[in-house]
């Protein structure tokens, strides 16, 4: 069964990112300004696009310009060839990317919320649930602000309360840097708590002003992993930290 | 006591070169036995601020429901910090050693010999 709507009630990013997020196989028809694009969705990615004469991820940065039109979304309909291979994620980056820096150039304003930063804060989100995957025993893992407040999260655990583990430890980090600092011992890379039940580590990241977090159980989880897993994802959330 | 300090001089012994400092040290910040390589380590303030550390680490871990603590690990650019309860928890052993050392060596010789320094801690 069909669902249809409009370009104004939901954006092109926005149905990418739900129908990818939810590993979707469908068929996408947008029709706007006597123009009609279609997209393929299959394993969570957009893997066909068509418009006219034109394939391939171009498509993908054409139609995310349309913010009215029509659009008709159809389950169960694989592409009849793959023609794109870069991840939904990285699409609607690039995409992104391309839309702020043609704003830019029009009127020389950025746009106010930039549609950049809303991306980066998808691709943080990403990042952290790709750790979660690498991690054995994986609780829950956290980019923390040095005020306590968690900027992205991703957790497998409904016990846990992300919000009241980033509050804590960011006391604690708060406490061993100044201990740290006030002895001369260094800079800090990382904390490593070991309690009964997991290890709980913390890395900062490049500017000192956020820590990646990252709890796992400790009956399960390895501390060399974990710490490997933490050093190669802290430069990776640098990256996509949004500004 | 000075059996604590012939343990401490031996875990000293096995670190080698990458020895740095060592204290036991009570819940209310003094140490009782330690040493340093540095004549200019000042071990009373590492140890009041240590104690503070351990104990936020068990109040924090109490709080999010993660069971006691065990111990604390901190990695800078100069050292590995090594924090651990000894017994009941009313004392802790720091550990500092350099950035070479073999962090898996010196987690298994604190855990060698955590029980054995509980042991000598004379009045407890």
């Amino acid at each position: 069964m069909s669902t249809q709507g409009n370009l104004e009630d939901i954006t092109i990013a926005d149905l990418i990112q739900q129908n990818c997020q939810a590993r979707k196989t469908a068929r996408l028809i947008v029709r706007a300004d006597g123009e009609q694009a279609v997209l393929f969705f299959a394993e969570g990615n957009v893997t066909h696009a068509t418009l006219g004469d034109l394939q391939g991820e171009e498509v993908i940065y054409r139609v995310l310009h349309w913010s009215k039109g029509q659009f008709e979304l159809e389950p169960g309909i694989l592409a009849p060839r793959t023609t794109i291979q870069r991840s939904w994620s990285g699409l609607l980056l690039e995409g992104a990317r391309r839309l702020d820096e043609e704003q830019h150039r029009q009127n020389g304003n950025l746009p106010q919320k930039p549609i950049h930063s809303e991306v980066k804060e998808m691709e943080l989100d990403n990042v952290l649930k790709e750790l979660g995957d690498q991690v054995n025993g994986f609780i829950t893992t956290a980019v923390v602000g040095m005020d306590g407040i968690g900027l992205s999260q991703f957790t497998r655990s409904k016990k846990v309360d992300v919000e009241n583990v980033n509050a804590q430890m960011t006391l604690l980090v708060k406490l061993v840097d100044t201990s740290v600092d006030k002895l001369g011992a260094g800079v800090i890379e990382d904390i490593l708590l070991t309690t009964e039940d997991a290890y709980l580590l913390v890395r900062f990241l490049k500017d000192r002003g956020f820590y990646l977090g990252i709890a796992a159980d400790r009956k399960t989880a390895q501390v060399g992993n974990m710490r490997l897993i933490s050093k190669l994802f802290a430069e990776r959330v640098a990256k996509v930290m949004p500004r | 006591m000075a059996k604590l300090e012939q343990l401490l001089q031996e875990v000293r012994a096995q670190l080698g070169g990458d020895f740095v400092s060592t204290g036991i040290v009570g819940m209310d910040g003094i140490s009782i036995a330690g040493g340093s390589i540095s004549p200019e380590f000042d071990s009373t303030e590492a140890s009041a601020r240590f104690a503070m550390v351990m104990k936020l680490a068990a109040q924090v871990s109490n709080k999010i429901g993660m069971g006691g603590v065990d111990d604390l690990l901190v990695t800078t650019d100069k050292v590995f910090l090594l924090t651990r309860f000894l017994g009941n928890g009313t004392y802790f052993w720091g550990v500092a050693v350099s950035r070479n050392a073999t962090l898996g060596f010196v987690r298994i010789l604190m855990n060698e010999y955590a029980d054995q320094l509980w042991d000598a801690i004379p009045t407890r």
